[in-house]
């Protein structure tokens, strides 16, 4: 149903029409040049930042925020601004990694678990299983399998964000399977792989992609948070949780340390949970006055 | 009536010839049959008719031939569908898709939700077109749109490129028969093709039928509660009743002499011109549920003949006057109400 009403509007200018309608509302206009601030920073961290992130400046050690160091330096002296920059970009490119990996499994699962229903309740039992475990505790079980790091923790969120996409995608292949136009595909003799790319995926991406953006800030926070807890992104590769983890020994006597690196994940993760949420209003004609 | 109704059927091969055709329903640990042994034939060129109330099977039966019936719940349990003389039943379901939208094509009953949304129409005849040929895109789309001209859409050029919300019911009913048109079909379904448009555009997708048949010498197998479009197109007709063929005759014969009660109900159900009744006669009553069907006739419980005899044996559907065959224990009875 969400495809036939919003396709009028969004099928002649999909991009205009969203902004358009973002604009509207001055939250979401908010959001969104925070998000956009911060990505710049992120992609352009190589020619934006200041200092090298890794340059240890031992004579410079846990200074606050001043003219040469904006954001002040950490405990070697490295300067946080910069670091932060270096750090976003991790951060976001292991959100992303987690949605696009666990998003691509998880539409898989969902679509093959309605369409085929002989499959559907292995398939989904399974998922169930999985969402059983918190996202942390797969953290710690793969970080011991194969050891802590950057990839440890993309395998974890990606596996506990394919049951959740399984879901949503499930309950959306079943009532696009259910329309009129697939029995029409069937009786005109179409494979099912072409049904299911041309027809069911189709109809369906729409909820799926709004569920992966309002995942996405659910799994920078996840990443970040293994991080902060060691199982993540190793030093002295700047990421936004371990430097956040590294400022705690001086939290009391300089807490910019800790808390530039926390309130950057927290804007982040604010603006795309904003962003995410007026992308559904739009999206979906029941909200639409 | 059509003028060719009064002629032999032909005595050559039918185009799809169905035995003793049932589909089940599982229901918990009930089995209970939703289609029970149908056979007919259709014709080259002719049409068939299927009435029945909601709930008799006729859109079972339909997704039946196509063997498309959802499964689970249902299950086709028997019989035989001959196309061309191949019976269909043992095919898989790679081997269904060969002959789906190439040689037996179905029209849905409702155009607003029969079109994929997120293509255009143009794209949509184009890949039913390519499911079964080795055109080249050039080529599909000049056939997509000579078939839109085909089926009366004006200005094809452009409405090639059209989105199907950009349509009305009438001209996306006309777009889902230029798809199933696409491949030049032996057989053509049509479940309820204009139930959901009104009137006028009723009589101008009804005409588009018959046009394309008279050219194309598809036969139409037609499917409808509606008697006044079923008289109006069919050349045989069956009618349905909790499952089963209880009344089967050529249109001018059925409409004559109504032989099974419930036909009879179901034309004096409807209002005449001349109107010379004060009230309409309904059929008392519902269509049993497939799980729950009586014993006997399956209409006995709401039939003003039933007796004994109704109530404990089925009546076999058997020829009383030539090519009329009606399942009924009182024909005699039935046939001077």
């Amino acid at each position: 149903m969400t495809s036939h009403a919003s396709t009028p509007a969004a099928d002649a200018r999909p991009a205009r029409y969203l902004l358009a309608a973002l604009g509207r509302d001055p939250v979401s206009c908010i959001a969104l040049a925070m998000l956009t601030t911060l990505f710049l920073c992120a992609a352009l961290a190589p020619w934006l930042a200041p200092y090298d992130p890794l340059q240890i400046n031992m004579s410079r050690v846990l200074q606050s925020p001043s003219l040469d160091h904006v954001f002040g330096t950490d405990g070697q002296g490295r300067d946080i601004f910069s670091r932060s920059m270096f750090g976003l970009r991790v951060t976001i490119m292991l959100g992303f990694a987690a949605i696009f990996v666990g998003g691509t499994i998880g539409t898989l699962v969902g679509l093959l678990a309605a369409f085929y229903p002989r499959t559907d309740t292995l398939l989904m039992r399974l998922m169930d299983i999985i969402l059983s475990f918190p996202a942390i505790l797969f953290g710690l079980a793969v970080a011991a399998i194969i050891g802590s790091g950057t990839t440890a923790v993309i395998i974890a969120l990606s596996v506990s964000t394919t049951p959740l996409v399984a879901r949503i995608a499930r309950g959306a292949a079943l009532m696009v399977l259910a329309q009129d136009y697939v029995s029409s595909g069937r009786a005109i003799g179409l494979h099912d792989w072409t049904l299911l790319r041309r027809y069911v995926l189709p109809n369906c991406v729409s909820t799926i992609v709004v569920f992966l953006t309002l995942r996405l800030g659910q799994a920078i926070l996840l990443g970040a948070s293994l991080s902060f807890l060691g199982l993540g992104t190793q030093p002295p590769t700047p990421e936004l949780g371990t430097m956040a983890a590294q400022g705690i020994g001086f939290f009391f006597f300089a807490p910019h340390v800790t808390l530039i690196p926390s309130v950057t994940i927290f804007l982040l993760v604010l603006s795309m949970n904003i962003l995410g949420d007026s992308l559904r209003d739009i999206l979906d004609p029941r909200l639409r006055s | 009536m059509n003028d060719d109704t009064n002629t032999a059927v032909p005595n050559a091969r039918p185009v799809l010839d169905v035995r003793d055709f049932s589909v089940d329903l599982t229901a918990g640990k009930t089995i209970s049959p939703i289609v029970d042994k149908v056979s007919f034939e259709v014709h080259e060129g002719r049409t068939l008719g299927i009435v029945g109330e909601s709930g008799c099977g006729k859109s079972m039966l339909s997704l039946g031939i196509m063997k498309l019936v959802p499964s689970p719940p249902a299950r086709i349990a028997g019989g035989q569908v001959l196309l061309d003389g191949t019976d269909l039943v043992p095919y898989s379901n790679g081997q269904m898709q060969e002959i789906r939208g190439n040689r037996i094509s179905m029209i849905f009953q409702e155009p607003m939700t029969s079109l994929n949304p997120v293509y255009t129409v143009g794209y949509q005849i184009i890949e039913a077109l390519r499911a079964h040929s080795s055109m080249t895109s050039a080529q599909a789309r000049s056939r997509a749109i000579d078939l839109l001209r085909q089926v009366g859409i004006s200005n094809p050029e452009k409405r090639v490129d059209e989105y199907p919300h950009r349509l009305s019911g009438g001209m996306r009913q006309r777009i889902v028969i230029a798809i199933a048109l696409a491949c030049n079909p032996r057989v053509l379904i049509a479940d309820e093709p204009t139930t959901a448009l009104d009137v006028t555009i009723q009589a101008q997708i009804l005409d588009l039928m018959r046009s394309l048949k008279s050219e194309s010498g598809t036969a139409i197998i037609l499917i409808s509660h509606d008697l006044g479009v079923i008289a109006e197109m069919a050349d045989d007709v069956v009618v349905m009743y909790a499952g089963r063929i209880i009344e089967q005759a050529p249109v001018h014969s059925l409409f004559a002499a109504p032989s099974h009660p419930y036909t009879q109900g179901l034309l004096a159900s409807i209002p005449t011109v001349d109107g010379d009744q004060e009230r309409l006669q309904p059929i008392p009553g519902t269509v049993p549920p497939p799980h729950d069907r009586p014993d006997g006739c399956a209409f006995n419980p709401r039939c003003r003949f039933s007796d004994a005899k109704c109530r404990t044996e089925r009546p076999p559907l058997e020829e009383k006057i030539s090519g009329h065959k009606v399942a009924c224990w009182h024909t005699d009875l039935g046939a001077q109400p």
